[in-house]
């Protein structure tokens, strides 16, 4: 078992499968000579060469579209956007092209491709560089979208993407690269659609995915010494989405509190909320309630900033609430 | 947002309140928990807690007015919010200017409930439509003058309280919900299983005409069949009381292994002390008051005697407790005397004494009778000579008394004499008390009230 940082166990993952299958192959601003804008894809130039891992010009939709041809033509592309934030550049190829072709062309053509890159916001960038593009992605029939939250399962799902054989979204994090955590040295796959519980507890369950976990961990531990054992489950892939995983849960604990880092109208989180109340409605002891990005733009004020998103005073308030007991 | 607040069922049979006095001021806040005011019921004077904190926006009901249970009292809210709205609309509900609740009365006051506690009802925006059918009150009463069955109103709950109402048989309108708008949530049907209202956590009762209307087909069947041979069988409703009483000693009964030592006292000492001491006395002190003290005393010596099975742990309590068992006409009562080791016998009289009278009269809070760790009954009054007796929780040992009857004793120069003789019988947890242990206490406890000039050392 080795400790490493989130970066880099999406490094290995990467090295591993170009390794594996030369099919596969790395595109993107500053991918290569840069060694990635955030170091994910450091070293693999000099390993694999300009072919397999190519530079593009700062041109989201013209660099996704290739990477979708490439997928449609036999290559198995991992296509970086620096961040989700210039991805809506792309949607067009991601929405209309990649996630629809399969099923417009009557099975003949698959899309093998993952879109990958740091998603939601980090620090210190402002309203169009701070969002979360989870929902948009989650919307979508004919795309998977993965967001790991632990540099295990950064491993493991990137690898299990890749393999893939329709299109994955990779959701990423610029302050959870730094993180870092036990991946073990033998390789392995996580499976799409699999939620994991992070913490388990009996009396709450907190359910969130990506940057989000620590904060509800941190809550859960802060719950903990109010004798609160709160059940936390990182969702890890959010289409397909686990739902069984939550619903036994909520069985167990008959309180649930959703946290999405995304605004809160029509996201993620919202429609976890309407299915837990859907199908746990007789074993509900409060409403389900939600914790999210504030519905605003992100403020750059960084007292703001950080006001606007969720944090673990926010969800231990939310538990608390949902157990009746005093905030 | 501001909400009304509801006047609860503080005891399982009252069905509406007199706010005797108000402990928070309009304007003022106020913590979960604490004493908003104080309520006289048909049977004592409770106070009544804030389920949630917030401030008191309006009292609705005065001081010296009364409210049904249902009934909102007063709005409450963040500082600052207006009450207006929903003040104006309760009053209306609740205010007898409506001429046609006048002629319904009470019972149209009684419905109302079930309309207040539905979270639209909250709302200001929606008080106009939700008043509407209240102006109505004659429709919403008209079932009610039927018949005496009592009106169905429920509170709102949470699905998960429903579910666990259902799988333990708890009636969800005799709960008292402490979330939201009076939600009943699942706490509150666990407490109330746990020990209904005498958990003093989930008032039972409520809305109930139930003991007028329940009884009333059962009467009207007896007098109906008495001209033609036997009356027929009575099944009479269960008071709250009484299902108390009976899940208290059925469960202190089957789950706690009782065991029981008996010895046979010669009273005399006893008696005549008493005598020495009312000498002179206005009010002449109890035996009991006696007895209580000097088990206090033994129980100072054996402390583990004044104990609760936890479970996992054993908690042996620092203030000597000791319930004395009263029987009252709808049924038994613990009126507890506090921190006996530190008190007089005198002190001890006053303060059972003032209890029984106030049991007799109004009732007695919960806080009056709960949390014995030791409890003596007497049945000598009756003539009975022994008897054992069901341990009452969260106590390990009870001491059961006979009466002081006159029988022939061989002393100890192997004389035959006459003394007054009374019987104990110790009934202990096995689980707290071993027989040796139990019975080391009773011979301390013989020995005090035998030469209770012992208990000075």
């Amino acid at each position: 078992m080795a400790v490493m940082t989130y970066r880099d166990a999406l490094g290995r993952a990467l090295d591993e499968e170009m390794a594996r299958d030369s099919r596969v192959f790395l595109m993107g601003e500053e991918v290569g000579e840069y060694d990635g804008a955030y170091k994910v894809s450091k070293g693999l130039l000099a390993k694999y060469g300009p072919a397999r891992v190519r530079d593009t010009p700062i041109a989201e939709l013209g660099f996704t579209g290739a990477g979708v041809g490439a997928a449609i033509a036999g290559l198995r592309p991992v296509v970086e956007w620096m961040t989700h934030n210039f991805a809506f550049l792309a949607m067009d190829q991601v929405v209309n092209e990649a996630a629809k072709l399969r099923y417009m062309s009557g099975g003949k053509l698959s899309v093998p491709i993952v879109f990958r890159g740091p998603n939601g916001p980090a620090e210190y960038l402002a309203s169009q560089h701070s969002q979360s593009l989870a929902s948009f992605w989650t919307h979508v029939p004919g795309l998977k979208v993965l967001a790991p939250s632990t540099p295990a399962d950064a491993y493991g799902l990137l690898k299990s993407a890749i393999r893939d054989e329709d299109p994955v979204v990779f959701l990423e994090s610029e302050l959870m690269y730094a993180w870092k955590g036990e991946v073990p040295e033998a390789e392995f796959l996580v499976p799409i659609g699999k939620a994991a519980v992070a913490r388990p507890g009996a009396d709450v369950t907190i359910v969130t995915f990506s940057k989000p976990l620590r904060a509800a961990v941190e809550a859960a531990a802060a719950l903990a010494a109010k004798g609160v054992e709160a059940e936390v489950i990182d969702l890890r892939s959010l289409r397909p989405l686990d739902e069984a995983a939550l619903y036994e849960s909520v069985r167990k604990t008959g309180r649930c509190v959703v946290v999405d880092e995304s605004w809160p109208v029509a996201s993620v989180g919202s429609h976890v909320a309407y299915l837990v109340s859907r199908e746990c409605f007789d074993l509900l002891d409060a409403p389900v309630a939600l914790v999210s990005g504030e519905d605003v733009p992100m403020p750059y004020n960084h007292g703001l900033e950080l006001a606007a998103q969720p944090s673990a005073a926010k969800i231990e308030a939310a538990v608390l609430r949902a157990l009746y007991r005093e905030v | 947002m501001a909400e009304t607040l509801l006047m609860m069922a503080l005891s399982p049979t009252m069905s509406q309140g007199t706010i005797t006095k108000w402990k928070v001021a309009e304007g003022a806040a106020f913590t979960a928990g604490s004493v908003l005011c104080e309520v006289e019921t048909d049977k004592a004077s409770m106070d009544y807690e804030a389920p949630k904190g917030a401030v008191l926006l309006k009292r609705i009901v005065a001081e010296g007015g009364k409210a049904a249970v249902g009934d909102p009292i007063a709005v409450i809210g963040k500082a600052g919010e207006d009450p207006g709205p929903l003040a104006a609309m309760a009053e209306t509900m609740a205010s007898p200017s409506v001429p046609a609740a006048v002629a319904v009365a009470p019972s149209a006051v009684e419905t109302a409930p079930a309309m207040p506690r539905a979270p639209s009802f909250a709302s200001a925006a929606s008080v106009p439509v939700a008043a509407a059918p209240m102006a109505g009150a004659p429709d919403a009463a008209a079932p009610n003058l039927d018949g005496p069955s009592a009106p169905s109103s429920y509170p709102p709950s949470s699905p998960l309280a429903r579910a666990v109402a259902r799988e333990l048989g708890i009636d969800i309108r005799k709960v008292r919900g402490s979330g939201p708008n009076g939600r009943v949530v699942e706490r509150d049907i666990r407490s109330a299983a746990a020990g209904g209202f005498a958990a003093g956590s989930a008032a039972a009762g409520g809305l109930a005409t139930g003991g007028l209307g329940a009884r009333g087909p059962a009467v009207a069947q007896g007098s109906a069949a008495s001209s033609s041979g036997p009356a027929p069988d009575r099944r009479l409703p269960v008071s709250g009381k009484r299902a108390v009483i009976a899940k208290r000693l059925s469960e202190s009964f089957y789950t706690a292994p009782h065991f029981y030592l008996k010895r046979r006292i010669d009273a005399g000492p006893l008696m005549a002390l008493r005598e020495t001491a009312n000498a002179g006395r206005d009010k002449p002190l109890s035996l009991n008051a006696f007895i209580v003290k000097l088990a206090a005393e033994a129980i100072v010596r054996h402390p583990y005697v004044n104990s609760t099975w936890e479970g996992a742990t054993i908690l042996e309590r620092s203030s000597i407790d000791i319930g004395l068992a009263v029987a009252l006409p709808d049924g038994l009562i613990t009126p507890v005397a506090r921190d006996c080791a530190r008190k007089g016998v005198a002190a001890i009289d006053e303060e059972l004494s003032a209890l029984i009278a106030k049991a007799k009269e109004r009732g007695l809070a919960p806080s009056e009778y709960e949390g014995a760790g030791f409890t003596v009954t007497n049945l000598g009054s009756f003539g009975v000579e022994e008897f054992t007796a069901i341990i009452n929780p969260p106590g390990s040992a009870i001491l059961a008394l006979g009466a002081a009857l006159k029988e022939p004793f061989v002393g100890g120069d192997g004389t035959i004499g006459v003394r007054r003789a009374m019987a104990l019988t110790l009934g202990c947890d096995h689980r707290v008390i071993d027989g040796a242990a139990g019975a080391r206490f009773l011979a301390t406890l013989v020995s005090l009230l035998e030469e209770p000039g012992k208990a000075l050392l």
